[in-house]
């Protein structure tokens, strides 16, 4: 794993941290509006129809992941010390693989999980990957986790999380299996796309002094907001 | 494992890779948004493309969806009946739901409920009148069929239902004013779940 990079925590890690925790808390909590689930017209859609409806399903899938704040903040952390293409390639696969086990299995078996709970879950995976893009958890406990197999369990949650959102509505078993396939399809096009994105705008960004300057803070953000998906989370369980 | 390697300015892509990947996913975008997310989002397809993928359909129900409705509250989802087997009746239980309805906005809450179920209910509108729709779809029927039990425009309502076949039953409200409305529901009663669909 040559490419992966990691800065050491230095003394900007204090000044940055305050400022950035708060700022991205105070965004993550004033925008209650983004409870991530499927539209609504996207629910009445999804409900009403019965049968095949391979290209839709494949639509909502990628909308799904393109405007899945929680996914592609997970997503950037991965691939934010990832400079080589071959190794975006493997994690993203790693990634992919997790999320659609548990996306198909969750759905077609019926599995049951809190909603709450995964999506604190998947809050939770984008602080450990802010805390691991720091080489934080060498620094505190002396040991580096895995980030391969890492990857691949917090897919799994990933993919329970979106499971559930389809299990909130009553889909016609009529051409599921179809259909949840195609939604699976839709999230990995969807999740190409927003990498593309991601990829492009960091290409840019690496290539700036500021780079190196920024990254600590940047990942100091992605934990605040990581801890911030969890609370938000954890009180709609409590609260529900 | 993973020792931390340092920084490899060689890995970066090129400043022309970079501008050359930005271009063609300005073309990406820009084809997708007009063939794909424009049809299914707002029903609008200039190219024709987003028919033939079948998702103008989705697009058309978002945007004409308050249309459709003025005359036809069961476009929604019939298929909701769900498909459970198990016979054990449905536990008593209490639900409040509040919502908001924008100008012209119409939508439905519906609670699943089996024959000889009852319910009491009583809602409120905060201002103004919503025109209601209190009506049953059966378990599994087709997509336009239902039976309405009581039609009006009022600013409240409270009673007794008593569900005559199985399946969701409950309110299609719609907002015909020009003021948002918030509507408080309470119902108390059998029934499995009461949801806004």
């Amino acid at each position: 794993m040559k490419s992966v990079t990691r800065l050491p925590t230095s003394a900007r890690f204090p000044r940055v941290a305050g400022p950035l925790l708060a700022l991205t808390a105070a965004l993550l909590v004033s925008l209650p509006a983004l409870a991530h689930g499927v539209a609504d017209g996207d629910q009445q859609f999804l409900e009403q129809t019965a049968g095949s409806q391979l290209i839709p399903f494949m639509y909502l899938g990628a909308k799904h992941m393109v405007t899945g704040y929680d996914h592609l903040l997970f997503l950037v952390g991965v691939i934010f010390f990832l400079y080589h293409m071959r190794d975006v390639a493997l994690y993203v696969t790693l990634f992919s693989i997790g999320h659609s086990v548990t996306l198909l299995y969750g759905v077609l078996s019926g599995t049951n999980v809190n909603p709450y709970i995964v999506d604190a879950i998947i809050g939770f995976s984008v602080v450990y990957k802010g805390v691991d893009n720091l080489g934080l958890f060498k620094r505190w406990f002396g040991v580096q986790p895995n980030t391969k197999i890492a990857v691949l369990i917090f897919g799994l949650f990933h993919g329970f999380g979106l499971a559930t959102k389809l299990q909130d509505f009553s889909l016609s078993a009529d051409g599921l299996v179809g259909n949840i396939l195609a939604f699976n399809a839709g999230v990995e096009i969807g999740q190409f796309l927003a990498l593309g994105g991601v990829l492009i705008a960091m290409g840019y960004w690496r290539h700036t002094k500021a780079f190196a300057r920024h990254a600590a803070g940047a990942n100091v953000a992605l934990i605040a907001a990581g801890f911030a998906l969890v609370v938000y989370q954890m009180n709609g369980f409590f609260t529900s | 494992m993973n020792p931390p390697s340092e920084f490899d300015p060689s890995a970066l892509p090129s400043r022309r890779t970079l501008s050359r990947a930005t271009l063609i996913a300005a073309v990406v975008a820009s084809v997708l948004l007009v063939t794909v997310v424009l049809p299914a989002e707002s029903g609008t397809d200039p190219t024709g493309v987003g028919r033939w993928l079948g998702l103008t359909a989705l697009g058309e129900l978002k945007s004409g969806h308050a249309a459709a409705e003025t005359t036809a509250p069961a476009t929604a989802p019939t298929t909701a009946a769900e498909p459970d087997a198990e016979s054990a009746p449905y536990a008593f239980r209490t639900d409040e739901l509040t919502l908001t309805l924008k100008p012209n906005e119409g939508t439905e809450v519906k609670a699943v409920m089996r024959e000889g179920d009852q319910l009491v209910y009583s809602w409120t509108a905060d201002s103004g009148e919503l025109f209601f729709d209190f009506h049953g779809e059966p378990k599994g029927a087709p997509a336009d069929v239902f039976t309405s039990f009581e039609k009006g425009s009022e600013g409240s309502a409270k009673g007794t239902f008593e569900a005559p076949f199985e399946g969701v039953h409950g309110w299609y409200w719609k907002n015909r004013t020009s003021e948002a409305i918030t509507v408080r529901l309470n119902t108390s009663g059998v029934y499995k779940t009461i949801a806004r669909k």
